[in-house]
């Protein structure tokens, strides 16, 4: 499998960007399409942390080849291509932005229409998976095509996996970063500068209406009645959900309050937990699950 | 511009490698991106071409996809002792494997190589064993190995000799159709480029000469300068002219050259402008 560093020129980042890639090019077939994971970082991180701290080279060499390079006959999809099963994951950096738009020069003032911002949001959800389909051997399908993240990660996942449903087909989020109105005024969240209300604020754009509107469990609720309104089946609307939480994790009660209120909500998701803390040990174990699962 | 670091496993050396690739942004052309894989020298790595040469301009202006493979010291040639064969592995499997990774043509006509010093003379015999694959083959200020000594143990690193199994295999063919020029496929435009300063320029005369005796269309091109990057940095210029000019044109350079140095005689070569 190769693993390959990227350096393009982004125009929602407003400056070049680098993102690693692993993809199993030695043996590609001819035409064949892969399968693509958006995988994101969390907080202080970067594209690097999945290959450094996880062994997710070795986890996505074994879950490809348990898989056939091409499906079964009589399996085929549309214009003859053969349903991808193998995977390629992409790893792009996100900054401290929660994938929102943010402003990043401060030069320029946080007025959203300076144009000098870093849109965290529609680089992953729009530009990267737009450059990285055109540069390599990606199927366009939506069931195709995941996001999942760790923590920050986690909640962009889930956030943009659902915002983006008509791109993504499965969202998994481990540790997810679920921040809501509450838990920045319960200040459960100290000390770190990411856990500063002025930071939250100046990432997520202020308080209330933005905050809502920023929430998942909010974005999954107005997906789904738009689906309603619109008569589009659920299954379509929404990708497949999939959080897991460390169960010595101070963020647990926001993955298990999300899955509580899926639950009443009667919206089809899976959530687990496991053993660990908001820690690489409990990702390692997190990520082989969605490796499988996906 | 796309950068790609890009490290994957290589069959035919039998081990992890790494190269580096430039990528176009622009849309990708119905058959695919134009691709040129590009060959380091002796003392280099694939790392060479990024930091020294002024590449990406050229890449830029012309949205060609550019491969630059690790070819360690090893003349992209194939060491089945140490079970390395380089020449496979940028004949065959990179470009395979290129392919299919990267949005790229398939097409003869859209696949060029090239070489600096040792990946000049690698560049040449490549293109002599895969004419079918590369259009376009270019050497700049090409290592063409012709000292015997520099091969004592047949590696076929010696472009004359590489040279000589092409003239081999073309009368074989010429015997076989019944009719003389006949090859089973046309070899690569070929382009020949040295500094007039350069200590291997003579032996790159001779490759020329030889080419000219054995009706072998190429260009050949002497400019003032010698064994160095800046060199080859002013020879960007002219590889992408030879890279992006239509092969009939290509052609009649080739034509007008030979009828001067037949001007000339003796000097089987013409010496390019700027000296």
């Amino acid at each position: 499998m190769a693993i390959m560093k990227f350096d393009i020129p982004s125009e929602t980042m407003g400056r070049e960007v680098t993102f690693e890639a692993l993809v199993p090019s030695e043996s590609l077939r001819e035409g064949e399409k892969l399968k693509t994971l958006y995988l994101l970082h969390g907080v202080q991180g970067s594209y690097i942390n999945w290959i450094t701290c996880t062994n997710i080279y070795r986890l996505l060499g074994m879950r490809n080849a348990n898989m056939p390079s091409e499906a079964a006959d009589g399996d085929s999809g549309e214009n003859g291509h053969q349903t991808p099963c193998r995977l390629a994951v992409i790893m792009p950096s996100g900054g401290n932005g929660f994938y929102h738009p943010i402003p990043a020069d401060p030069f320029y003032g946080r007025q959203a229409n300076m144009g000098h911002q870093h849109d965290y949001e529609a680089f992953i959800a729009r530009e990267l998976v737009e450059k990285t389909r055109k540069m390599l051997p990606l199927s366009e399908r939506r069931e195709d095509t995941g996001i999942a993240g760790l923590s920050m990660g986690g909640y962009g996942a889930l956030y943009l996996g659902v915002k983006y449903a008509d791109t993504f087909g499965f969202a998994g989020g481990l540790s997810s970063a679920l921040l809501t109105q509450r838990s920045r005024d319960e200040n459960f969240v100290e000390g770190a500068f990411f856990r500063q209300p002025d930071f939250l604020d100046f990432v997520f754009g202020g308080f209330d209406d933005n905050r809502i509107q920023n929430d998942v469990y909010t974005q999954i609720l107005v997906t789904r009645h738009r689906a309603f309104e619109a008569g589009v089946p659920l299954e379509e609307a929404l990708p497949e959900l999939y959080f897991a939480c460390g169960e010595q994790d101070p963020l647990l009660t926001l993955s298990a309050s999300l899955d509580e209120r899926l639950t009443k909500a009667k919206v089809p998701h899976t959530f687990e937990t496991h053993p660990g803390a908001h820690e690489w040990a409990f990702w390692e174990w997190g990520i082989e699950r969605i490796l499988q699962r996906f | 511009m796309s950068l790609i670091q890009m490290d994957f496993s290589s069959t035919a050396l039998q081990r992890f490698t790494t190269m580096e690739v430039f990528l176009p942004d622009c849309k990708v052309p119905e058959n695919g991106f134009r691709s040129l894989y590009f060959l380091h020298g002796y003392h280099g790595n694939h790392t060479d071409l990024l930091r020294r040469l002024n590449l990406l301009a050229y890449a830029e202006q012309h949205d060609i996809a550019i491969f630059m493979p690790d070819g360690d010291n090893a003349y992209y040639a194939d060491f089945p002792e140490r079970a390395e064969y380089y020449h496979q592995y940028i004949g065959e499997e990179l470009v395979q494997m290129t392919r299919r990774t990267f949005p790229l043509s398939t097409r003869r006509e859209d696949t060029y190589l090239a070489g600096i010093s040792m990946g000049g003379g690698g560049a040449l015999r490549l293109g002599f064993s895969y004419a079918g694959t590369f259009s376009k083959v270019a050497s700049l200020s090409g290592y063409l190995v012709e000292n015997e000594a520099f091969d004592p143990v047949g590696h076929g690193t010696n472009v004359f000799k590489a040279l000589d199994d092409v003239l081999m295999a073309r009368s074989a063919s010429m015997f076989s159709f019944g009719f003389p020029g006949s090859s089973l496929v046309d070899l690569p435009l070929i382009y020949l480029t040295i500094g007039a300063d350069d200590g291997l320029r003579e032996s790159n005369r001779q490759l020329s000469r030889m080419f000219s005796m054995y009706e072998i269309p190429h260009i050949y091109q002497e400019f003032a300068g010698e064994h160095n990057w800046s060199f080859w940095n002013a020879r960007l210029e002219n590889l992408f002219d030879f890279l992006n000019a239509d092969p009939l044109d290509v052609m009649q350079d080739w034509n007008r050259q030979r009828s001067q140095s037949e001007k000339a005689s003796g000097i089987g070569s013409s010496e390019g402008g700027e000296a």
